[in-house]
């Protein structure tokens, strides 16, 4: 019985799915036509790079470990300034009139720029040392700000009302009713603010990504530029592979959090 | 039919005959009958791609009754993927991702003749007098795998000094980062450094010939296929290449102009940046080998890739027939 349900726990779709992708990757390498296959790596070359990188490190010496600690220290930077911006602005937005019409154009018009469109003005702004910080809270302040509107908003009126009733002032009724209502979707909000962030962390390390630990420049938006400007596509695609497997970890933590913080909610326990 | 009325018709006839001949030859002229087309690729505002600027602006592309489309291109490993891809036939661009493409990424093109030569600097900022006051600061380069973070290299050596090298792509934000005092310096291509110093931002400390005179740079490189395809094509190309070369060298007034144009910069900045770029078609392959040696052994050329018969491989990447020298 203990035996099935260990099975049963077992991520054995999960792994399928890895295995499958990786058999359907192998197929299409070997489909190619020869030339090509230069310039398309297949699974066991790139396994082969994710070791070297992990083990050896690159020209410089840099691990995949050390480029993955530098890029997720500016991650975690630049999301930390988003959440510290994004969370009042959309508080205030969505809570005064006032506040959501004088926001609402200049959000609504950048919002949609690229954050690689920003590198030059970044550089200008921020300098090469804060502009990739800029870029990642570009990338993570908006799904966190209209998150934050959109919970407010979602805010059941008949728990106002009951609040408002029992004499709770406005400061009160936020902190009471509508930020705890709005929590779920602010977390949602925080949970797609970090990936997007993490995604524009190869544009904000193509900007010009310094050195953290010494031993040259790091990150993995760096080294993936590196070696695709070198024509070395292995080590691009194991650098891809490593800031896919951080997103993975990243999300799941996301996930298990606000399962437990948030088991009064249906939609978030289904 | 009354005789008038015959002469109308005839001269009408001719007339149509005549209009038709006049645009049939324009359109074979400019190559709109051409039975294909010449894909020539090149890099954004390079200076050193001025032969291909004069010759598109001197229209001596058209006339051979060869259609050509000209793409433009951020950077140069983006080009060698187009030609790995077959989006171009031919192009302008640096000697390093040309040589990295062609070993690491497969991509078969051939080198027919230089763009140019030197057409680097090192720009500081004004409280640098010296290459010792350079000694352990930040200096930005275009990238690790960039002729000018070799050259960068190259100078820590000849002058016994450290610097920590900050990778800025594009350059174009150097200049800024240099204002802003996150860097004492930068290396690239011009016109960039031409156009900080216009700027009034920094001041050149050394130019690349003092760094490693003659180096190579920018080449003018063919896919092997159209090559084989096409060797009368690629003979035209390379005349073509070669009379803008020597046009820039005649008349270095009019070619800024032509410069200016297309890299959208000011002429005073264009003829400035041109002093430091020597405009030759000759191939220095002593040059290229020694770049391919260096990208060997800092490792961007990995141990596995590297070609067995380094000669051997130079030989078949050079190709200097059509310049007949």
């Amino acid at each position: 019985m203990n035996l099935a349900k260990a099975v049963k726990r077992l991520p054995t779709l999960e792994i399928i799915s890895i295995i499958v992708a990786v058999v359907i990757w192998q197929a299409i390498f070997l489909a190619l036509p020869q030339q090509l296959q230069k310039s398309f790596p297949d699974p066991v070359s790139v396994a082969t790079e994710f070791w070297r990188l992990s083990t050896v490190g690159d020209i410089n010496k840099n691990t995949l470990l050390i480029h993955s600690v530098a890029s997720f220290s500016r991650l975690i930077l630049g999301f930390a300034i988003a959440v510290l911006t994004g969370f009042p602005l959309g508080l205030f937005m969505s809570l005064r009139a006032s506040v959501y019409r004088i926001f609402k154009p200049l959000v609504e018009i950048l919002r949609p720029i690229p954050p690689i469109a920003w590198i030059p003005l970044a550089i200008v702004l921020f300098q090469i040392t804060y502009g990739p910080l800029f870029i990642i809270w570009l990338g993570a302040f908006f799904p966190i700000l209209l998150n934050t509107i959109a919970g407010v908003r979602r805010t059941n009126p008949i728990l106002v009302d009951v609040a408002k009733t029992f004499g709770a002032d406005g400061k009160q009724t936020a902190s009471k009713v509508i930020i705890p209502s709005a929590l779920p979707e602010v977390f949602t909000g925080l949970r797609i603010g970090l990936g997007v962030g993490w995604m524009s962390i190869i544009a904000a390390e193509m900007l010009g990504a310094s050195s953290l630990f010494g031993l040259g420049p790091q990150g993995l938006g760096y080294l993936i530029y590196n070696y695709w400007t070198s024509g070395l596509v292995a080590p691009v695609v194991a650098g891809m592979i490593a800031i896919g497997l951080i997103a993975y970890v990243m999300n799941e933590v996301f996930l298990q959090t606000e399962k437990r913080l948030f088991k009064w909610r249906k939609e978030v326990t289904a | 039919m009354s005789r008038l009325t015959k002469r109308k018709t005839v001269g009408i006839i001719l007339g149509i005959v005549m209009v038709g001949s006049i645009i049939a030859y324009y359109a074979w002229y400019s190559g709109y009958l051409a039975p294909f087309t010449v894909r020539v690729g090149y890099l954004v505002a390079d200076i050193h791609h001025l032969p291909l600027f004069v010759a598109r602006e001197k229209g001596w592309y058209s006339g051979a009754g060869i259609r050509f489309e000209f793409k433009q291109y951020a950077n140069g490993p983006l080009e060698m993927m187009a030609f790995g891809v077959g989006e171009i036939d031919i192009g302008y661009l640096g000697i390093v991702p040309a040589t990295l493409f062609k070993v690491n990424f497969g991509v078969n093109v051939v080198v027919l003749a230089a763009a140019n030569k030197e057409g680097s600097a090192l720009v500081v900022d004004t409280s640098i007098n010296s290459l010792s006051d350079l000694n352990n600061t930040t200096v930005a380069t275009p990238g690790e795998n960039t002729v000018q973070h070799y050259l960068l290299s190259l100078v820590e050596t000849q002058y016994n000094i450290a610097v920590n090298k900050l990778p800025i792509v594009p350059p174009s934000g150097m200049e800024s980062a240099l204002q802003l005092r996150n860097v004492k310096g930068f290396i690239a291509w011009e016109p960039f450094p031409a156009k900080s110093i216009h700027d009034g931002v920094g001041k050149i400390l050394l130019t690349s010939h003092e760094i490693w005179a003659n180096h190579p740079c920018c080449v003018l490189v063919v896919s092997n296929k159209f090559l084989q395809d096409h060797p009368d094509i690629v003979e035209t190309i390379v005349k073509t290449h070669m009379s803008a070369t020597d046009y820039i060298a005649e008349k270095p007034d009019e070619a800024a102009d032509i410069g200016a144009k297309y890299t959208e910069q000011a002429k005073e900045i264009i003829s400035d940046a041109m002093q430091r770029v020597i405009f030759d078609y000759h191939v220095d392959k002593p040059g290229i080998k020694t770049v391919l040696q260096h990208l060997i052994n800092v490792g961007w050329i990995p141990q596995g890739k590297v070609p067995t018969d380094i000669n051997a491989f130079l030989d078949s990447f050079i190709n200097t027939q059509y310049l007949g020298v």
